[in-house]
């Protein structure tokens, strides 16, 4: 008989202007992994990724009446899918694309130093942009990036012991 | 050693305390940093903090991270930045960085030893 995957999750949308959703975000996220997987780890890392996702998205939001939404579902036994979407002016999205490409090529280790290198090098320049440098590195996830229109969706898929 | 000076706290989310009561002096990480800019209040007291290591003639302190639960990568920058203030002194004047991190706690674990890198000299990670 064929094994029937279950699926929790939840879907959570607020206004960019509202930063202290982003940790309180983070914190059910790694909250409702605990609960269904009693693994410390991937909560973690999902908990982590959820935090450094949303921070991006509400800070290059193009609009603070355009919500940001993430989203994230634990198909037991298999994954866990996390996704956080935004709306972005055509200028940030450029930058991300740009941003984006240079972070996801090559050894992720190697990718998070350089950007640690980067900020060394010019300590004072705004943001750190070490968040998806972060993500790639210290889940050994691979990221997804969507762009449709003005919407950035980020995608990030955590595999789980079991999955065959 | 005593009297060293070293506090920076955002609300009652973060604390950067110093306790000097024992050997090597340990600076805690306290609460959770996640915040928009937590360098408003991370850089001011690390730089303090480095002013009075400089000032003692410290050869090594530890950086405790065990009480803090989050960590975010603008917090992150204001630790590099730290360790780099510390690369650019002159030889004689360099300290080395303990970053104390909890077994149990996986950013802790992966975001401390990144930190090393830059500095494999003078910083190192140790299991708490």
């Amino acid at each position: 008989m064929a094994s029937r995957v279950t699926t929790y999750g939840a879907s959570i949308s607020f206004s960019p202007q509202w930063w202290s959703y982003v940790s309180s975000t983070r914190i059910m996220v790694a909250s409702f992994c605990n609960v269904q997987l009693a693994n410390e780890e991937i909560a973690d890392k999902v908990a982590m990724s959820a935090q450094e996702l949303l921070e991006n998205a509400v800070k290059y939001s193009a609009s603070p009446d355009d919500n940001v939404t993430l989203e994230f579902q634990i198909h037991e036994g298999e994954s866990i899918v996390l996704e956080v979407r935004n709306r972005a002016n055509r200028s940030q999205i450029e930058g991300l694309r740009a941003h984006f490409a240079e972070i996801s090529e090559g050894d992720p280790l190697m990718a998070y130093l350089a950007r640690m290198q980067r900020i060394a090098q010019n300590p004072e320049a705004e943001g750190s942009q070490l968040g998806l440098a972060r993500i790639r590195y210290e889940t050994g996830c691979d990221l997804e990036m969507r762009i449709d229109d003005d919407v950035i969706t980020m995608r990030v898929e955590f595999p789980l012991a079991g999955k065959e | 050693m005593s009297g060293f000076q070293g506090l920076g706290h955002h609300g009652d989310k973060a604390q950067i305390i110093v306790r000097d009561e024992n050997s090597p002096v340990t600076v805690a990480f306290i609460g959770r940093i996640d915040d928009v800019d937590p360098g408003s209040f991370m850089d001011p007291a690390l730089q303090s903090i480095h002013d009075q290591i400089l000032a003692a003639g410290l050869s090594e302190i530890a950086a405790d991270f065990t009480e803090l639960t989050f960590l975010n990568s603008s917090g992150i920058k204001s630790l590099i930045k730290w360790i780099m203030r510390q690369t650019e002194l002159d030889d004689d004047q360099k300290y080395k960085i303990k970053l104390l991190y909890s077994s149990r706690v996986t950013w802790q674990q992966t975001s401390l030893k990144a930190l090393t890198f830059l500095a494999p000299k003078t910083v190192s990670t140790v299991p708490a």
